[in-house]
């Protein structure tokens, strides 16, 4: 990140440091946050605290934007959660067939005039949002590390420390659970 | 558009906002400590427990040293300033990640006496992996005593303690974050010579108080209603109904005779106002007109079925009884009883106080879901709301202030806030709309203050009232600190904040996202001339201190 380094003025370094690194410490933070809801509180608590060291202390010292950011991660995400309740690992539906899974992933590469419909309706794209992000902790970060930020389910189950028939049974099941309660 | 498409866009729509973050991480971190637009408490343990320490300091503004003896506010060498000054400066190190760990003495207050193994649990709680090497020295009640021997001595208690530890960043916040600790020093400016506790309230004195002497037994007067014999000559009131649907009881010119045995009259227009219960005129008890104070101790009110007595104001109270709400006014120089206003009750559930005014003493009372009123302690009116059009809806949170009334409901998964005034004839108006609770935390003329409660975190919104004109005002997001007599403090584990009103201090809980608010505020005292003695089924006995 030798350009950025260049850059003098804190407020343009900051931006160009937010910009190339909210990617990968929203995904840290996805990954170890309780719920995708606190996500961004815990990402602006680290920005903050980023921009305020960078302010008294300067930045010509950072070598890495990224690695230093994610260092300040740790430790949001580590006081954040500290009196939060382990989860349990367990889960109990039923597994999807291979053929069900493929069917699935088929229907959602096919285009569907109505989805479109479905965002511009707010109150319903945020009930649907809602419904993923408060159905279970690990469903939330699943969509999300899937949708936005690409993630293969194989990567997100090594980076939850999931088998991969959980990861795709969670997705699975909330897109098939949504289908009925949405008519999407 | 298809479904993965649309799964991205829902996800990133919603799940964070990138524009706010960058905005307010630039705006929080020009504070001391973290805080952020769009909510109104610190998130991070260190500037929680920051807020804790130092946000307690600011508001209350008033610190002792407990030596244990008449001196509260002492301290040889270091001054109570010079200590906290120091604290401050640590949580400045704390909050810039400017700390460097290594071994130091640590000196504890407490904020209650806590003995040897209460403390020992506490500090291992903090440091459950012992990686500090943290270990007693001493603790203190009055001077240092050896570890050693305050474990040998179980029964004991101290308000203070000095460890020694690796003190790293860590775990001076784990420390501060104990509810138990009101201050952690490190040994730069505090040690054995100075060192007291800081506590954030001075210690109880109890003085004796002087025995009264000995006052001789007089009969309990019963005070008769004015006048007694007399019918009443005024029309009976009758309720109107405005356009709004308000139904108002308007107080009785005299009170009314009839027993309550008498068919009931429900409070419809056209129909007088329920009855309050005459004595018999045989049981009657002449009134000694100018009465001898130091004979009159008590007033008896016969009522059956009371279930509750609340001074409204100095000398108004409100009953509920079984069968109906009674406001009753006592005359400061004759000591007579009259009846203010009344409402028969035809429900099976019994009215209850939903909520109190501390400010004016008035109540909210509600009857199941289908009746509420308002028991105004500045007039003893007692009015009637119309909450029909929440027939669907849960009420989930009420409030009130001169003459304002706020609602919080719940219907299907949307939340709203009503207001309804008296200028306006207790219409509602439905003021905010959301898909999260909400919840109503502080009224005044100019401003409700209502908190959003999504996920885990509560939200604090800010709602300004125009010139009585309009409802319609924007609506604005803020952090609040301290606002309008509104303050808050969240408690170092983050699992609660207190905030501090002009009704008092409520408790908003953070994991199960709920505020939890005394109905009747037990500091406020609406009385100084009258206490509640006694209620027996048939009757109330007032007591007269003063």
């Amino acid at each position: 990140m030798n350009d950025v380094r260049d850059i003098v003025d804190i407020n343009e370094y900051f931006n160009a440091v937010y910009g190339e690194t909210l990617g990968a410490v929203s995904r840290y933070v996805i990954s170890k946050c309780g719920n995708i809801l606190d996500s961004e509180d815990i990402l602006q608590n680290i920005y903050a605290r980023f921009f305020a060291r960078i302010k008294k202390k300067g930045h010509t010292d950072i070598e890495s934007p990224e690695a230093f950011l994610i260092n300040i991660a740790k430790f949001e995400c580590r006081n954040y959660f500290g009196g939060l309740k382990k989860r349990s690992k367990t889960s109990s539906f039923a597994d999807y067939t291979e053929e069900q899974m493929v069917e699935i992933e088929a229907e959602m590469a096919r285009s569907e005039r109505n989805l479109e419909d479905v965002l511009c309706n707010e109150l319903l794209a945020k009930q649907i949002f809602d419904d993923i992000a408060n159905d279970d902790a690990l469903t939330g970060k699943i969509f999300y590390m899937h949708f936005v930020l690409d993630m293969k389910l194989d990567q997100i189950a090594d980076h939850l420390d999931l088998n991969l028939s959980n990861v795709k049974n969670r997705l699975y099941r909330t897109i098939e659970r949504q289908k009925k309660k949405f008519n999407l | 558009m298809n479904k993965h498409d649309f799964y991205k866009e829902i996800m990133s729509r919603y799940t964070f906002d990138e524009d706010k973050i960058l905005k307010n991480a630039k705006r929080a971190s020009s504070v001391s400590f973290l805080a952020r637009s769009s909510k109104w408490l610190p998130l991070t343990t260190a500037a929680a427990v920051f807020v804790a320490v130092f946000g307690v300091y600011m508001l209350f503004g008033t610190y002792f040293m407990n030596n244990g003896g008449d001196d509260l506010i002492s301290g040889s060498g270091a001054s109570v300033e010079d200590r906290l000054s120091n604290l401050e400066q640590l949580w400045t190190a704390i909050n810039n990640d400017d700390f460097n760990a290594q071994n130091r003495t640590l000196y504890l207050s407490f904020e209650a006496p806590l003995t040897y193994s209460q403390l020992d649990n506490i500090l291992q709680a903090a440091d459950p992996d012992d990686s500090s090497g943290l270990y007693i020295n001493a603790l203190w009640n009055g001077g240092f005593v050896p570890a050693d021997t305050a474990k040998g001595d179980t029964a004991a208690v101290y308000t203070g303690a000095k460890i020694n530890a690796h003190a790293t960043r860590d775990l001076i916040i784990a420390l501060s974050a104990r509810a138990e600790f009101s201050a952690v020093e490190l040994d730069d400016v505090t040690n054995d010579d100075n060192f007291s506790p800081i506590v954030k309230t001075p210690p109880i004195q109890v003085t004796p108080t002087p025995v009264d002497p000995p006052v001789e037994p007089v009969e309990p007067i019963t005070p008769t209603p004015t006048p007694i014999d007399t019918p009443p000559e005024t029309e009976p009131t009758t309720l109107e109904q405005p356009p709004s649907g308000e139904e108002e009881l308007e107080p009785t010119e005299e009170p009314i005779e009839e027993p309550l045995d008498e068919p009931v009259v429900d409070p419809e227009p056209e129909e007088e106002p329920e009855v309050v219960e005459e004595p018999d005129p045989e049981e009657e008890t002449e009134v000694d007109p100018e009465p001898d104070p130091t004979e009159n101790l008590t007033i008896e009110v016969e009522l059956e079925g009371a279930l509750s007595v609340n001074f409204l104001s100095d000398n108004r109270f409100l009953v509920l009884a079984e069968d109906g709400i009674y406001i009753y006014e006592i005359n400061p120089t004759t000591r007579q009883v009259s009846n203010k206003s009344a409402f028969k009750n035809e429900n099976v559930a019994y009215p209850t106080i939903i909520y109190t005014d501390a400010a004016s003493g008035s109540r909210v009372i509600k009857i199941a879901n289908t009746e509420m009123f308002i028991a105004c302690g500045t007039t003893g009116k007692l009015h009637r709301i119309d909450i029909s059009r929440f027939a669907n809806s849960v009420i989930t949170d009420v409030i009130y202030s001169n003459g304002m009334l706020v609602v919080a409901t719940e219907n299907a998964g949307q939340y709203a806030i009503h207001t309804a005034r008296e200028l306006d004839g207790w219409g509602f108006f439905k003021i905010i709309e959301s898909g999260y609770r909400l919840v109503p935390v502080s009224l005044s003329d100019k401003e409700l203050i209502y908190a959003e409660s999504s996920s885990s975190l509560g939200y604090m919104f800010r709602y300004v009232f125009a010139e009585y004109e309009s409802h319609e005002i924007d609506l604005s997001r803020f952090d609040v600190r301290v606002s309008h007599g509104v303050s808050f403090k969240r408690d170092g584990r983050g699992q609660y904040t207190i905030i501090t009103t002009n009704i008092g201090d409520m408790v908003w809980c953070h994991e199960t996202n709920a505020l939890i608010r005394d109905t009747n505020t037990p500091r406020t005292v609406f009385s100084n001339t009258y206490r509640l003695l006694e209620i027996s089924p048939e009757k109330i006995i007032i007591k007269i201190i003063s």
